[in-house]
Parts: structure tokens; C-alpha cells; sequence
């Protein structure tokens, strides 16, 4: 069926719409696991896209796509401006009309008005994509270069910058996630009217049906035909079929669960391993011995009562060698194999008295101690 | 009836023969009483001057202190010099070959696996054990934590446990005197803060330098610090692993695959608050005290100023006393998403609904 068509984006903001549209879904998929981190699902599909680092590798390179892309458009935007004056600014400007256009809007969908009310080349749902949009690459653009240059940024700005980009740019993106995965999925693909798939954003071309249904007053405007006389008969059947509905259908279903999960991983996702059962041991010190370290009994020592202290810190204990045996020098602090050189002199060291054979390096300490 | 009436007069008897059997059977070989042999050996190794001088030229006495071994858990067991020395029967001793004290120690070790299976085959993955396996003869085997003949309850004090370890790992020991753990454990035997075992094990110790630790380490802070009821007696936040993990050094460690060979570059616990001389947040030497901050930021972002530090929210959770701003923000961006997504759903029900109920109509008609 040969229909006539409108053009309705030209080449550059087609391209624009490329760019986002690539660059936000590598985005959506490499950020979401950053921030939903508790998550198994995060950890398996981090994984799977190659692991943490490479994953913000990608977002890293996927948000200098989109940025530049932001830049291109400013830059078209500017060159508009420049070109044709402010009236090519003007109709993607809110105006009273977009208020009083969803007023109507919401009267026609609860069939309180037989007629949708007429848009002019922007409507109130595009109008607010583009702005949703915009504010959204400020606040995401901003706080991602904060993120990425934390000590550039705190250079100039206060530490608190960075934590506060890191709320932000969490919380903006998941508006923009749910935004984009309800609204734009809806008004692009499921829409009845829609279904299944909008291309005027890649052709650029809009049908003479739609122009008529979605953007009369413009279309008024270009074919010169006086508004009075076409006002009343613009509603055209839709061609839709039950796919439609239930692809619908089934969809927002699956939305709808998709964000009670979303709720509920913020509250249910258990964020401290469990803590394991620990019973404090109750130690018992008794007044003057310890049964502490082994072989602390001088042979000399005749009552078998007698032991030593473990700790030189512990109150309350009283050593039972009679003469204080001599320290060890400076250099010996933390040497733990006395025998190796004490049991034979290596290097001149002092021999173990007779009655020292066999007793046990870990036990030099107890009566040897260190300066 | 009769017949089993008739039966079950003996079947009491008759079992209860049969379990006594069974349980004198199941007993371990050391709970048959106790050996006369330990006497017969301790003929010869009382001996002071019992001692051999082996071929590097140390001298190995072969005394053993009787009330030594009799106050060991071993000896307060009887367990007999032979269940361990299991190739002895008698004199003359079959030869034994060592090269010096440490091939004695290196030889006789494994006789511990007889009982101790369980805790010996933990010590198979250990670092220790792998270190000997490398060529490293001074690694810690069994005896030189627990001692050969003098062996008592290891964590008896508690304080004992870091003093075991220190016999080799002294300067570690050193810096963990004074941590915060450490003072507490060797001061009064804190029950709460851990010794070394704690946070490396026991007979599994693994090697602190893989990976794989580091991956974990938060994992072992956390087990007390994110455990309030350890935490409440000290007043101290169990927010901290939450907030960690919530935060980008803790998300990356928490999405890092486990498998990599290269660490992960950002920060864990430790490397912020130090792994053996962990002190106190107040402390004036800790290092994440506020004068210290920026040193430690340093140690990875070398070019931070005295900015950064703030950029770090010190574990806290944002609340309208603590962290406004972001308690704010989140507050906002909670409202403003509440608002678009419930006025966007709205519109798409609306708008579909109509079609919905145009279908129905035009269908009737």
C-alpha cells in the first residue's frame, strides 16, 4: 500500500537516537549489576559479560558514547538555533497546551470526551522524553565523571561530592531504566496503536494516517487544509489484533512483577552473611598458677605446684623460680628456636646448663625473658 | 503369643551381651587402661645424660620429663610411649636415622595422623605444610605448635594461641600486641576479639596472599563486626560490612569473579585499617583516624587532596542527622521516580484501557 509520507526527523537526530539507543541499553546491562551488587543475578551476569573491571570497562566506554552523542546534539541543536531562529526551538518547549492536552487526554482514555485533542509537531509524551532525557544525561553524565575522577573532582569540590554522585547516579538510573522499560517500550512497541513497532526514529518518515492521528495540527499546517473542516473526523481505526493485546498484556505483567521484585530486593536481599553461633569461653585464672605453656618446670623445682606464669601481664601471678634466670639480649626478640645454637654454642652462643637438656624451645621464654 | 513370650525372656540378656560386646569393641586403644610399658621406658629416659649426638653435630637428649608427660593431655589419658613411638616393642630400638634435630621432628610428626586424622588432614592444605612441601624444613608441623611430649589445651589461655604463633611469626606478633585484638587477648583474655586462628584458622591455615583471601577478607571482619550482639557490648556499629559493600571498593570485591589470578585493586578492610596492628578509629596512630585519612587514601589514590577523604562516608548509613545530604538526595530521587513511574503507568493503563473498552463496544455493536 503506497501512503503518503511525512519526513519527521531528519539524518542527525535519527543518528542521535542510534547513539542513546546502543549506548544506554550497554549501559542499562553493564550498571544494573553494579548497583543491584547483592543480588546473585548480579554476580552471575557480571560474570558472564567478563567480570567486574571488563564490565565497567564497557559502561565506561558506552558513557563516552553517549556523552559525545549528547555533545553532537547540542551542537545540531545550537546549529538550528543559529540557522533558523528560536521558532525551531519553540514546539519542543512545554506549553500551556501540553497541560491542557493530557487534561483532555485522561478525559478521552475514561471515554468522558468522544475526541482526542489535536498536537501540533511535539506532542506531551514526546515533549517529555526529550526533557526526561535531557535532565537525565545531566545528572547522569555529571555524576558518572564524578564517579570516574573522584580525586579530580574533590580537587575544586567537597569530598561529600562524590558520595552524593554515587545516590544519584544509582537513583537516576533506575528511574531512567523503569522509564525507558514501561513508558518508552509501551509508547514505541506496545501501544495498540503502535504495535508492533514505531520506525518513524529510524526512517525518519511518519505516514499520512499517522500525521493525521498523532500531529494534526501540523499536518493541517503542511497540506493547508483548514482545521474547522477536518477537526471532527481525525480518529482513525486502529489496526491492532489480539497479539497485540496479549503481547500487551503479558508484558506489563511481567513489569509489574519485574518491579515488586525490584521493591523487594531493596528490602529482602540479606546484606551480612549470617553470623555464626559463638560461645564466649569463660576462662578461668587461678590466683597464683597457670596450667598454661607446657614444660614450664624447672627440673630444679621441687614442688610440682610450682609453674610459671604464661604472660608476664597477667595480674595476680607470682613467678616460683627462686632467681630471676637471665634475660635475653635486644637482639633476640622474637626468635623462637633456641636450641640451634644454645644446644651445642653455635657462634659462641652460651651452652644450655646440664640440667637445661631437653627442655623444649618453646619453653626457654617462660623463665628467659625478653628485656 | 506363648513362643515369643518364651523368646523374649533371653532376648534382654542376650542384647545387652551383645552391645557390651559392641562397646568394648568400638573403644579407642587408649581407653583399655593404661600401660605398664611407659615405666619400662621411662627406665632408660629418665636419664639426664641420655643424649645422642647426631650426625650435624647437635645434640638430641632423649630424656623425657616424666611429670611433663603425666600432666599432658596425653598423660592425664595413659596413653603409652608406644602408641605413638609404634615401632618400638623393646631394646635394642630398631635403627632410626635422622640428620639433625629437625629431621627427628620432620620424621616423627605423622604419627599424629593416627588419632588426629581429621585435624592432620586439614594441615594438608595448609600453608605450612605446602612450604615444607617446597623445600621449607622450618614450616610448623604439629609438635612445634603443640610440643611432642608436653602437650596441653592449646587455647588455654586464649592469650597462648598468639604466643604459639609467635615463635616463628614474631614480628607479626609484634604489630598484633598492640592492635586493638591483640591488646585485648594478651591483656585479659577477651573471649571476643579474635587471635590469629580466628581469622586464619587452625590446621587449614591458608595462604593470606592469594586471591582468594582477599576476595573473602571482609567475610571474616564481618562475622564479628556485622554480629551485634559481639558489637553491642563495645558500642560499635554493625553497619560496617553493609555500608562497605554498598560503597565502590566493596561492590567491586563483592561482583570480582572469584577466579582471576590478578587481585582486586580496591580496597578491603584491611588495607584501610591495617591487618595485624588494627587499632582503634580513635586512636590518634590509627589510620583511619581523621589526621591520618588522607596518608591512607594515598596508598592508592596517590594524587588525593585534602578533600578526598571526605568522599568517604566512614560506614555511616545516610540519616537526617548523619550524611543529610545524601539522606536528602535519596529522599528526592525516591519521590520524583514514585511520581513519574506511578503518572507513566497511569497514562499506559488509561490509554490501553480505552482501547480495551472501544474493542468491546464496537464488538457489541
Amino acid at each position: 500500500m503506497s501512503q503518503e509520507l511525512y519526513e519527521r526527523f531528519s539524518l542527525h537526530p535519527r543518528i542521535q537516537h542510534l547513539f542513546l539507543f546502543v549506548s544506554f541499553t550497554v549501559l542499562a546491562f553493564t550498571g544494573l549489576p553494579q548497583k543491584f551488587h547483592n543480588a546473585t543475578w548480579a554476580l552471575w551476569m557480571v560474570n558472564v559479560m567478563g567480570g567486574i573491571e571488563f564490565v565497567r570497562l564497557v559502561h565506561r566506554g558506552a558513557a563516552i558514547v553517549l556523552i559525545l552523542s549528547s555533545v553532537y546534539h547540542l551542537i545540531y541543536a545550537g546549529y538550528l538555533l543559529s540557522k533558523k531562529g528560536l521558532r525551531v526551538w519553540l514546539p519542543m518547549l512545554p506549553s500551556l497546551k501540553d497541560f491542557a492536552d493530557v487534561y483532555q487526554m485522561v478525559f478521552y482514555f475514561l471515554g468522558l470526551r468522544k475526541q482526542k485533542p489535536l498536537f501540533d509537531q511535539f506532542t506531551y509524551r514526546e515533549k517529555f522524553d526529550y526533557w526526561a532525557v535531557f535532565w537525565g544525561m545531566v545528572i547522569m553524565g555529571g555524576s558518572g565523571l564524578i564517579l570516574w575522577f573522584p580525586t579530580f573532582a574533590t580537587q575544586w569540590l567537597p569530598g561529600i561530592i562524590v558520595p552524593l554522585a554515587k545516590t544519584a547516579h544509582s537513583d537516576e538510573a533506575m528511574l531512567a531504566v523503569l522509564a525507558v522499560v514501561l513508558w518508552h517500550l509501551y509508547n514505541a512497541h506496545f501501544n495498540p496503536a503502535i504495535f508492533p513497532f514505531n520506525p518513524t526514529i529510524f526512517t525518519g518518515n511518519i505516514s499520512k494516517r499517522r500525521m493525521m492521528d498523532e500531529h494534526f495540527i501540523e499536518y493541517a499546517r503542511l497540506s493547508g487544509a483548514r482545521l474547522q473542516e477536518l477537526g471532527t473526523d481525525v480518529e482513525v481505526q486502529r489496526p491492532w489484533n489480539i497479539i497485540a493485546l496479549s503481547g500487551l498484556t503479558g508484558t506489563l505483567v511481567i513489569l509489574m512483577i519485574g518491579t515488586l521484585f525490584y521493591v523487594g530486593f531493596q528490602s529482602r536481599v540479606p546484606e551480612v552473611p549470617p553470623a555464626p553461633t559463638r560461645v564466649p569461653v569463660v576462662i578461668s585464672i587461678p590466683p597464683t598458677a597457670t596450667p598454661g605453656a607446657p614444660g614450664l618446670a624447672p627440673a630444679g623445682t621441687p614442688t610440682p605446684a610450682a609453674t610459671i606464669p604464661v604472660s608476664p601481664t597477667r595480674p595476680g601471678t607470682t613467678p616460683a623460680v627462686a632467681k630471676e634466670a637471665p634475660r635475653l639480649p635486644a637482639n633476640h626478640t622474637g626468635r623462637g628456636v633456641c636450641q640451634v645454637c644454645h644446644a651445642a654454642g653455635v657462634s659462641g652462643a652460651p651452652m644450655n646448663p646440664p640440667d637445661h637438656v631437653g627442655r623444649l624451645d618453646a619453653t626457654c621464654t617462660d623463665c628467659h625473658k625478653p628485656q | 503369643m506363648n513362643v515369643s513370650v518364651r523368646n523374649f525372656k533371653f532376648a534382654i540378656p542376650i542384647s545387652m551381651l551383645v552391645l557390651g560386646i559392641a562397646f568394648v569393641l568400638s573403644l579407642p586403644a587408649h581407653a583399655q587402661g593404661p600401660t605398664a610399658s611407659n615405666a619400662a621406658c621411662l627406665v632408660c629416659h629418665q636419664n639426664r645424660d641420655l643424649i645422642k649426638r647426631l650426625p650435624s653435630g647437635e645434640p638430641l637428649s632423649l630424656l623425657i620429663e616424666e611429670k611433663l608427660f603425666n600432666d599432658s593431655v596425653h598423660g592425664k589419658k595413659n596413653i603409652a610411649c608406644v602408641q605413638c613411638h609404634t615401632n618400638i616393642s623393646g631394646f635394642p630400638h630398631p635403627t632410626f636415622v635422622a640428620s639433625d634435630r629437625r629431621d627427628v621432628t620432620l620424621q616423627m610428626y605423622t604419627q599424629c595422623r593416627q588419632c588426629h586424622a581429621e585435624n592432620y588432614a586439614k594441615t594438608l592444605d595448609s600453608i605450612h605444610t605446602r612450604a615444607i612441601a617446597g623445600g621449607d624444613r622450618n614450616a610448623a608441623v604439629c609438635t612445634d605448635c603443640h610440643t611432642a611430649h608436653a602437650v596441653t589445651a592449646p587455647d588455654q589461655p586464649r592469650s597462648r594461641i598468639p604466643q604459639t604463633c609467635s615463635q616463628c611469626h614474631s614480628a607479626i606478633y609484634a604489630d598484633y600486641a598492640k592492635s586493638v585484638h591483640g591488646a585485648a587477648v594478651m591483656g585479659n583474655d577477651n573471649p571476643d576479639v579474635p587471635t590469629c586462628i580466628d581469622c586464619h584458622g587452625v590446621h587449614n591455615i591458608e595462604d593470606p596472599r592469594t586471591v582468594q583471601f582477599r576476595l573473602q577478607s571482609p567475610l571474616i571482619c564481618a562475622r564479628c563486626h556485622a554480629n551485634g550482639q559481639v558489637m553491642s557490648k563495645y558500642g560499635l556499629s554493625t553497619a560496617v560490612f553493609k555500608t562497605y559493600v554498598a560503597d565502590f571498593h566493596g561492590t567491586t570485591i563483592q561482583l570480582f569473579p572469584a577466579n582471576r589470578d590478578t587481585p582486586p585493586r580496591q580496597a578491603v578492610c584491611f588495607d584501610c585499617h591495617g591487618i595485624h596492628d588494627i587499632r582503634k578509629t580513635d586512636d590518634p596512630q590509627a589510620t583511619v583516624v581523621r589526621e591520618n585519612l588522607v596518608k591512607t587514601c594515598r596508598k592508592c589514590h596517590p594524587d588525593a587532596t585534602e578533600n578526598f577523604p571526605a568522599a568517604w562516608v566512614k560506614h555511616y548509613e545516610p540519616s537526617r542527622d548523619e550524611l543529610p545530604q545524601i539522606y536528602f538526595t535519596e529522599l528526592f530521587f525516591g519521590g520524583l521516580t514514585a511520581t513519574v513511574i506511578v503518572g507513566l503507568m497511569g497514562h499506559i493503563f488509561l490509554d490501553f484501557g480505552r482501547v480495551v473498552i472501544k474493542k468491546i463496544m464496537g464488538a457489541k455493536q
